[in-house]
């Protein structure tokens, strides 16, 4: 794995274990996360970006298992890569990283924090259990973190409970319990999601600072594209347990080639146009059931580019639009190979 | 949790075409998951069956004494004789009197020579099934003998017919109490939580009243009212309204809470806008939606009625001769000395337990399907 | 346009807290604090605000779905006004025919129980409309006009996705041909492109059918799209309301311009920069006194915190409720971004 690569994950398979069927939830995703980089995972309801990440920290619930692929992950006390998805879910390798190394944060404040203890308590717990701290060296570290992440009089916060706070300030409690270890790598499943708008933009002001200030590498779960175009550096686009498209933000917002990042891009509306009002292009149909998944790309019922006896019978394999573009279609398949050669 | 776990959730509980099932259907799918809720369901089946036809499953007439058999154990069904011979045709030993040198008593002692095979369909006391049809056709006889699978009273009664017939009282006894009660704590807990305010509050601190009495001094005291000459059918109403009136207060709250919390929901605001008088909303909209919940509480309360009853008449102060239940047969077995010399008259006893441990497993799996449309 | 309904200094109280032995009440929270618009008939409301803005409760207010404390509901029906509030409750529920509500959550406005035609249907059957032959032609007629085939209509609710079932509720709720629709966060809950094709839908029968729409949501993009004219509330009341462009672009209350600088622009060159509000959001049991956003706006001089203001029109139909709406010039929702260079974030 290459020096600056903290995450790679290798040809993901999830599979649902349904009364003895097996079925496919997550198919062969590929991805890598850089150090110092936000990658934003993509996609409406159902395509599998919340279960990816939990896979990542072995956190699946108990119908889902990795099937296969490799979760390379560069620990940062050894240096060396090991491979999350080899282990069993519980070894003591693994709850060493979960907190310490790989921190998460989910989108309901409320219901991740216990209300029976102390903020002060929670986060103390985490640094107590990975760095032997004592007692009251976690509560000075709690009171820096809390500071650090924005709450007012953070001496009197560390003995407040989570109910006695905001939604906003909840999240940063939050945040600063992720941070409590100082991980190489955060997880973000839809952290702001549930906030007011106001609120979202100084968690996300939060999470910018982390990431430029600090150097923390994120993986960003979201489906709102526009947080995404503020926060992420690269992105991918995942449709039906698959990754339909990957390239950095920027490419990927003024370039996109894959028909439903065309179609997912368009469907948004935008501010700078309101005089114009125009219809929102919208993607006809639904996502389909996961029980009742279209053969070969998913997307096909609902593309309009659709070609019949190609797409309907296997998935596209990977095109590489340029070293830092790929995208999984038939349309480019000459453009890739042009590329190649 | 995840739109994909959830989309597993609701996947769960239905196997063949999901979108035109009812409630019922869904319920029915994730209820036959549980399985020890179709154990419980089956023996519920068989229980019901011998209460339905307890007279031709029985070889006599409860009241019928075999002088030949007094106060004598469960006598065996064998296949197999002394020496191991296969019998295709199940059979009982014979028995015989005699008479103890010592205490004078008649015995019955076991003759191995002799068989009394066993006759399927039999033509023997005459009885009115139900009260209605009279025959004399029972299930199963022996040619030439008795046959005695429970054993018998000191009465020479056999225990088998009279658990049979007792079961369709304890069932019957069972099944008024709880409807008295459903519809009483329907009625009682659905005013409570439709209307809320000032008739809820009246209604909850009198539900309290009645469950901070202590329940067997209650039914003691109560039933100890009932003048001696009321006929015993007068006596089983009695004794079922009497349980019924303290255990209408579990359905009432359960029925105020889901009320409660249903009237809330979006589709019951939707419901009134779209024009839906109170009464429809009622009937069309709350009603179906807890009835699940309802229907689970009627079969938590049907054990705790059960065991009301055959504690009061164990204790002599619930149904009476000839209404017989589960507990006046063990009121019989009270002393000591019988249950030393004959602990076969224990036996209605076991069929509470399969009762009460049937209607907990379906109890159990109910209360999982009740809401088919949550995980 | 004339006018289809008045609103005049409507406010609501929940009761919180214990109530006296006797049930009698003692604490309230103000949701909603003396509101007054009018709607214009078919034009699209638009009703923005944060959590604890009292906009949901305001919307179920103007239904009379949710009793009012005090105020007044106008609304012209036939050319004649009629008074929402005075009216008894069956009076109330022969109105509701003509004002109707969406709701936001697809999975809970639905009954299971109810097949997808008995759902559209019910309100022909409660208001006895309609009944059988005729009654299944109306309801078939609107259930295509929303999207649903006819095969879907014996199916359950359980078997379709969010998208559909807000189309089976769009579907009961123009049923009896209202004029008035109040939609509480119709397509909040959904997919992004799901919500394209349910606004969509929404615009395409606003044309269809006449229909007047007050739209709440917290998505201020998608606000944006959907309505001619925007009202912002803070706190139970109203800050401003303007036609949309001028909102967005030319806001003149400060808590507008600080949700305006909020909303994430799908443009990763020009990188956000919100106007960061001091301090929390007061609780509605105890706001704050004079302006109620004094407390976080950071052009606040003394007047603010003594004295209430009063929502002032402004020119070209530009209301806003604050002292200083004339002097300051507050940046529009295009002018919080900075241009970078994407090249910087690439990896």
């Amino acid at each position: 794995m290459q020096n600056d690569v903290l995450l790679d994950v290798r040809d993901l398979h999830i599979t649902l274990d349904f009364d003895g069927e097996d079925i496919p939830v997550v198919q062969g995703i590929d991805f890598k996360l850089f150090a110092g980089k936000v990658l934003a995972l993509v996609g409406e309801s159902g395509c599998g970006k919340s279960l990816t990440s939990q896979a990542i920290l072995r956190l699946l619930p108990r119908e889902l298992r990795i099937s296969s692929g490799q979760i390379n992950f560069r620990d940062p006390d050894t240096q060396s890569t090991v491979d999350l998805a080899s282990m069993p879910a519980e070894c003591k390798a693994i709850r060493n990283i979960r907190g310490n190394h790989i921190a998460m944060i989910f989108q309901e404040p409320m219901s991740s924090f216990s209300l029976l203890h102390t903020i002060g308590n929670q986060i103390g717990e985490v640094i107590r259990l990975h760095l032997k701290a004592t007692k009251a060296e976690a509560r000075a570290l709690s009171i820096d973190l809390l500071d650090k992440v924005g709450i007012p009089d953070p001496a009197r916060a560390v003995d407040q409970y989570p109910y006695e706070f905001s939604g906003g300030m909840r999240q940063r409690g939050m945040i600063a319990k992720a941070l409590a270890c100082n991980p190489s790598v955060l997880i973000a499943d839809e952290p702001t999601t549930a906030l007011d708008v106001t609120i979202q933009a100084q968690i996300l002001e939060i999470m910018r600072r982390l990431k430029d200030d600090d150097g923390m590498s994120m993986i960003f779960i979201t489906h709102d594209l526009g947080v995404v175009a503020q926060i992420a550096d690269d992105v991918a686009i995942m449709y039906m347990g698959k990754i339909v498209e990957k390239g950095p933000v920027g490419e990927i917002f003024k370039n996109p080639q894959h028909p439903y990042t065309v179609r997912l891009l368009s469907a948004i509306p935008r501010l700078g146009d309101l005089s114009s009002r125009r219809q929102l292009a919208s993607i006809r149909g639904s996502v389909p059931s996961l029980f009742e998944r279209p053969p070969g790309c998913a997307f096909h019922p609902r593309c309009d580019s659709f070609k019949p006896g190609l797409c309907d019978d296997q998935f596209p394999p990977l095109t590489q639009l340029s070293p830092i573009h790929e995208v999984h279609c038939f349309l480019y398949q000459t453009a890739g190979e042009e590329f190649a050669s | 949790m995840t739109t994909t776990v959830q989309a597993i959730a609701l996947r769960k509980g239905r196997l063949r075409r999901p979108e035109v099932a009812t409630q019922w259907q869904l319920m029915w799918w994730k209820y036959k998951k549980h399985h020890m809720a179709l154990v419980g369901m089956t023996m519920l089946a068989v229980l019901v069956f011998s209460a339905v036809f307890a007279e031709f499953l029985s070889p006599v007439v409860p009241s019928e004494r075999n002088n030949k058999y007094l106060a004598s154990g469960p006598m065996g069904i064998h296949f197999f004789d002394a020496e191991w011979n296969f019998h295709p045709r199940p059979f009982v030993y014979a028995r015989t009197t005699k008479r103890d040198p010592v205490t004078l008593r008649k015995l019955s002692v076991i003759d191995e020579t002799k068989f009394w095979p066993i006759q399927f369909f039999v033509r023997g006391s005459a009885y009115k099934f139900w009260g209605l049809i009279d025959t004399d056709i029972h299930l199963i006889a022996a040619e030439g003998g008795f046959v005695h699978l429970f054993g018998t009273d000191n009465l020479g009664r056999d225990v088998f017919t009279r658990t049979l017939h007792a079961t369709r009282v304890s069932l019957s006894v069972g099944l008024v109490g709880v409807a008295f009660a459903f519809i009483l704590g329907a009625i009682i807990g659905g005013i409570a939580g439709y209307f809320g305010g000032m008739i809820d509050n009246l209604i909850m601190r009198l539900i309290e009243f009645i469950r901070s009495v202590p329940t067997l001094p209650l039914w003691l005291a109560l039933s100890a009212t009932l003048p001696r000459e009321w006929t015993s059918f007068q006596v089983y109403l009695a004794i079922t309204f009497i349980l019924a009136l303290i255990g209408w207060t579990h359905l009432a709250r359960t029925v105020r809470s889901k009320l409660l919390a249903l009237r809330e929901e979006d589709f019951t605001l939707a419901a009134r806008l779209s024009g839906c008088t109170d009464m429809r909303i009622i009937l069309r909209h709350l009603l179906p939606s807890f009835m699940s919940y309802m229907i689970v509480d009627v079969t938590i309360a049907f054990p705790e009625i059960l065991l009301a009853e055959t504690s009061l008449s164990f204790l002599g102060l619930g149904l009476r001769d000839p209404v017989e239940s589960w507990g006046v047969l063990l009121y019989a077995a009270q002393n000591v000395r019988s249950i030393a010399h004959m602990p076969w008259l224990l036996i209605p006893g076991l069929f509470v337990v399969l009762a009460v441990l049937a209607f907990n497993f379906v109890g159990d799996g109910m209360r999982d399907a009740a809401d088919p449309y949550s995980k | 346009m004339s006018r289809l309904l008045k609103v005049t200094d409507i406010k609501v109280d929940f009761p919180i807290g214990k109530a006296g032995f006797f049930g009698r009440q003692t604490a309230y929270v103000r949701a909603v604090d003396g509101v007054s618009f009018e709607i214009q008939r078919g034009e699209t409301l638009g009703l923005v605000g944060e959590s604890g803005s009292g906009k949901t409760t305001l919307g179920r207010a103007v239904l009379r779905a949710l009793e009012p404390t005090s105020g007044q509901i106008v609304y012209e029906h036939n050319g004649t006004s009629v008074d929402i509030m005075g009216l008894d409750r069956n009076g109330l529920r022969a109105m509701w025919r003509h004002m109707q509500m969406i709701f936001q959550d697809p999975y809970s406005s639905l009954n299971p129980r109810m097949t997808v035609r008995d759902v559209i249907g019910e309100p022909l059957i409660a208001n006895k409309m309609a009944k059988g032959s005729a009654l299944n032609d109306r309801v078939v007629d609107m259930a295509q006009r929303c999207g649903l085939n006819v095969d879907h209509l014996s199916r359950f609710p359980h078997a379709f996705s969010g998208g559909q079932r807000q189309r089976i509720a769009i579907a009961r709720a123009l049923i009896l041909h209202p004029e008035f629709i109040v939609c509480d966060e119709a397509v909040s809950a959904l997919d992004v492109s799901i919500q394209a094709q349910i606004l969509n839908l929404l615009t395409d029968l606003q044309v269809q059918l006449n229909l007047t729409y007050l739209f709440i949501a917290h998505d201020l993009a998608t606000v944006a799209y959907a309505c001619d004219r925007v009202a912002v509330m803070y706190l139970g009341q109203i800050v401003e309301i303007a036609p949309t462009e001028k909102l967005y672009y030319t806001p003149k209350h400060p808590y507008t311009e600080a949700l305006m600088s909020a909303i994430p622009e799908a443009d990763p060159s020009q990188v956000m920069q919100p106007v960061f509000l001091t301090g929390e959001r007061p609780s509605p049991t105890n706001p704050p006194d004079g302006c109620r956003f004094n407390t976080r706006c950071q052009y606040v001089t003394q007047i603010c915190r003594e004295s209430s203001p009063a929502l002032k029109e402004g020119e070209g139909g530009h209301l806003v409720a604050c002292h200083h709406a004339g002097e300051l010039t507050l940046k529009g929702a295009l002018e919080h971004g900075a241009s970078i260079s994407t090249e910087t974030r690439a990896s």
